[in-house]
Formats: structure tokens, C-alpha cells, sequence
């Protein structure tokens, strides 16, 4: 989910290029299928962090079929807020690690 | 697999996913699985995938579910269970049965901790109780007293059918008694905060 939220920060996207995105991500390590990326998408869409996009690009250039995404204001808050966790979680660990190195 | 056949083949496979799921990203889902072939992904890995996320959505969809739904799927699943006597004997049906009973029991208290405190919730929880009974009892009198063929009744070891029919009508009762208690328990504290 938080891979979704970041690659949605860069704008609406459509399942395909939020899959890309995030192997781009995670260089290549999350690949996720249409069932794991619809179910994520579901619990996104129920939980408010993302909604429908009703826009669509020039119909000459993609496929009317495909839906896109965007993130919402609680999504971005959600998003921050994980960055500030992962931040804290990693500033704490490389403490412990100087701390272990220079004991 | 080649082409259209895999794309025909990967959404029939969608049928194994909830209803409702497959209403709102089946066309999705397929349309992203076509964009990955056009890319080289094997359809077996999207298979895979599809597969994967089958118990998962099921398992959701079983928690959002309200109360007639799961009483639905209770009574579908009895229906099942009648088959099942009828086919491989009476042992699995009453293990189902039992497994049926304790998931339903597990449900409704995970419903009714999900509530907020207060009389509403106690009512709500009450009728909930009575109408799984009036279900149960319903069920259970078209599972002994329907008009099934005599070869399934004997079937039916007699101990199992004893026990089963014993469990289900005495619970029933046991349900709708403890449910319309709780229903006026909910009025009565109500009135009394209302004062």
C-alpha cells in the first residue's frame, strides 16, 4: 500500500503504470500481479487513501477501458506519516549501529 | 497459451473471486493481464497471482458481510451439508455444521465489539441473535422435515442425525430466547437513560 501511495504522489495513474511504478521503486524486488494490485487498490479505495479519477487522457493515446487513480488528501497524509516512521525507524537504527561499532 | 484463449481462460478464472470484487476490477484486471502478456509475463504467473488473492478477497468480503448475508451463506452452506450427507455420510457434515456454527458465533461478536457502547448496539445485537435463530430453526426443519428421497434419510447415520437435530433446534430456541431478551434489555436501559 505505502508503495502505491508514493507512486501516486506523482500524479493519477492507471493499474499498469502504477505496477511499473512500483517495481521502479523497489528496484524490481515488489511485483505485484492484478490480483494483488486490485486487492491493495480496493482497501485503498475503502479506506480513502486514494479515489477513481473521472479524467481521462485524449482517447487517441490510451485505452478508454483502463481506470485511473489519484491519491487523496488522507492518503497523503498516511504517506507522510509512514515516511516519518521509516525515517525515525532507520535514524534509530543507524544509532544502534555506532553505538555497537564504537562498544 | 496463446492469445485470446489465455485472456478467455484467465477471466473465467475470476468467477472463483467474490461477486462484488469481480464486478468492480474483473474488467480491470483483465485488461492489466493483457497489457502484461503484450509484455511477456507468463500467464501462469498471473494465474498464480489471481489465485493467491482468491481466499483473500472471500475472506474479506465474509467480514463486511452483514447479518442476512451471513445467514444466507449459513443456509447455502447447509444445503451443502445435505449433499455432503448424502454422499460421503454423516461425520463431515456434522464437523461442518460445527465449523459452520462456531464461525458464525465468531462473526457476531467480532460485529458486536466493533460497536460502540450503548443500548442501540445492545437491541441491534438482540435482533441480530433472534433472526440467526428463527434461521437456524427454519434451516433446520427444512433439513429434517423437507422431502427428501429416502435413500439420503438412511443415509444418515441415526446418532449423527440425533445430535445434529438436537444441536440445531435446541440452539435455535436457546438463540431466540437469549436475542428477544437482549432486545428488551436494550429498550428497557434506554427508557431508563432517557428519563
Amino acid at each position: 500500500v505505502f508503495h502505491l501511495l508514493l507512486a501516486l504522489r506523482e500524479g493519477e495513474q492507471h493499474g499498469y503504470a502504477l505496477m511499473h511504478r512500483v517495481e521502479d521503486l523497489t528496484d524490481g524486488t515488489v511485483r505485484m500481479g492484478p490480483g494483488t494490485l486490485y486487492g491493495a487498490i480496493k482497501r485503498m479505495l475503502a479506506d480513502g487513501l486514494i479515489e477513481e479519477s473521472d479524467e481521462r487522457p485524449d482517447p487517441a493515446l490510451d485505452d478508454q477501458r483502463r481506470r485511473y487513480y489519484r491519491i487523496t488528501a488522507a492518503g497523503e497524509r498516511a504517506c507522510a506519516a509512514e515516511v516519518d516512521r521509516l525515517e525515525t525507524l532507520l535514524r534509530n537504527a543507524r544509532l544502534a549501529r555506532t553505538e555497537l561499532g564504537t562498544a | 497459451m496463446r492469445g485470446d484463449h489465455a485472456c478467455r481462460a484467465y477471466r473465467a478464472l475470476l468467477l472463483l473471486h467474490p461477486r462484488r470484487f469481480r464486478r468492480d476490477f474483473g474488467d480491470a484486471m483483465v485488461q492489466l493481464h493483457r497489457d502484461r502478456r503484450r509484455d511477456g509475463t507468463s500467464w501462469f504467473r498471473d494465474v498464480a497471482d489471481l489465485l493467491r488473492s482468491v481466499p483473500v478477497q472471500h475472506k474479506e468480503a465474509l467480514r463486511t458481510m452483514t447479518t442476512s448475508g451471513k445467514l444466507v451463506t449459513a443456509a447455502i452452506t447447509t444445503g451443502v451439508c445435505v449433499a455432503t450427507f448424502a454422499v460421503i455420510g454423516g461425520g463431515y457434515a456434522a464437523l461442518t455444521l460445527t465449523l459452520l456454527l462456531a464461525w458464525i458465533v465468531a462473526a457476531l461478536l467480532r460485529e458486536r465489539s466493533g460497536q460502540p457502547a450503548g443500548t442501540t448496539s445492545w437491541k441491534t445485537t438482540g435482533w441480530k441473535l433472534a433472526a440467526l435463530g428463527a434461521g437456524t430453526f427454519a434451516v433446520a426443519f427444512v433439513f429434517f422435515g423437507g422431502p427428501w428421497p429416502d435413500s439420503w434419510r438412511e443415509a444418515v447415520p441415526g446418532d449423527v442425525a440425533w445430535g445434529v437435530g438436537f444441536l440445531a433446534f435446541v440452539g435455535s430456541i436457546v438463540l431466540v430466547t437469549v436475542g428477544l431478551l437482549t432486545v428488551v434489555a436494550g429498550h428497557v436501559a434506554g427508557r431508563r437513560l432517557s428519563r
